[in-house]
């Protein structure tokens, strides 16, 4: 069967990986590594100290998990965040696709949630030298 | 011309075809497994990356165009306008320029338009946000990348290794 009017390729593809597409994985690979190492704060092992929430652009609330000895829930609107054992996560939202609160539970310094239809940021930072310099003091 | 109209034609089926994919894969989030925000197999790409080595680089960009804003009209969602054509236009970009390059396979080029997409989403999303935070996302976005990349790659593999057999479509070379 042969079908002269459809259009011809215009570039024939090689349909085998080559050695040459490792490169494209590793200069991803390379990326993402540099990302990752970039953003890793000083004291990454540390556990964040300070959660701050913010929705369209605005910080909503700014806490300090080490100050939080008991499970607690603050609502923000419709999203409602629950604070634990100096981790956070979103418990109800509003959003249609639910992925920040199918993120689960974050906890080191450096992580967030976002959900995006909502403009609506949980974000993890630990390292005091951002923060109030009396912190320490009411931390120890 | 003939082959024009014939062009024309194909471009609106690809569309549609990219169209109805998309749709297709938000029945099955690919979030529902990785709990990421922009995570997805990009079953779309299939189509754009079929397009640019069939018809080239300025057909394929219009199906992308067109599948973005009848997705985005469709979704009712201008916002999502703006993540997919970033995302879209990137991935096109990236895979434009290294296509024509014979080191590369369609999975390479495939990989790489994958990441450009990811690049582009996060890129949207911290342009609307007005914060760096889902930048945290990218690394693991980027890793996820290689493997819906070399999926779709592997997919238009199997199309272009199919439609050779059947002699519909024929090698200008």
């Amino acid at each position: 069967m042969n079908t002269p009017s459809l259009p011809k390729t215009e570039y024939t593809p090689r349909l085998r990986p080559t050695i040459w597409d490792g490169l494209i994985v590793l200069a991803v690979l390379a990326l993402a590594g540099i990302l990752l190492f970039s953003m890793l704060p000083e004291n990454s092992r540390d556990d964040a100290v300070l959660c701050t929430i913010s929705q369209n652009g605005e910080t909503v609330d700014s806490f300090s998990l080490k100050g939080i000895d008991h499970a607690q829930r603050r609502t923000y609107g419709d999203f409602v965040v629950l604070i634990e054992d100096q981790q956070v996560c979103i418990e109800h939202a509003p959003c249609a696709n639910q992925n920040c609160v199918h993120t689960g539970w974050i906890r080191s310094a450096g992580q967030s949630i976002v959900c995006l239809p909502e403009r609506f940021i949980v974000e993890l930072s630990g390292s005091s030298k951002t923060q109030n310099p009396d912190f320490d003091i009411i931390v120890k | 011309m003939k082959t024009d109209v014939h062009k024309l034609a194909l471009c609106a089926v690809l569309t549609a075809l990219a169209l109805a994919l998309s749709y297709l894969e938000n029945l099955f989030p690919a979030a529902l497994f990785i709990p990421l925000p922009g995570i997805k197999l990009g079953l779309a790409n299939i189509v754009t990356v079929f397009a640019l080595y069939y018809l080239g680089a300025l057909p394929a960009l219009t199906i992308l165009t067109a599948r973005c804003l009848l997705g985005a009209m469709f979704a009712g969602n201008a916002s999502a306008l703006f993540f997919s054509l970033l995302g879209g236009i990137l991935a096109m970009l990236l895979m434009i320029a290294l296509h024509r390059i014979r080191a590369f396979s369609i999975y390479g080029v495939s990989i790489a338009g994958a990441a450009g997409h990811n690049i582009g989403q996060v890129g949207a999303a911290i342009i609307t946000l007005g914060s760096t935070a889902p930048l945290a996302y990218l690394p693991l976005l980027l890793v996820v990348s290689i493997f819906t990349g070399a999926l779709t790659g592997f997919i238009a593999a199997l199309l272009f290794a199919a439609m050779n057999k059947t002699n519909l479509i024929q090698s200008k070379e």
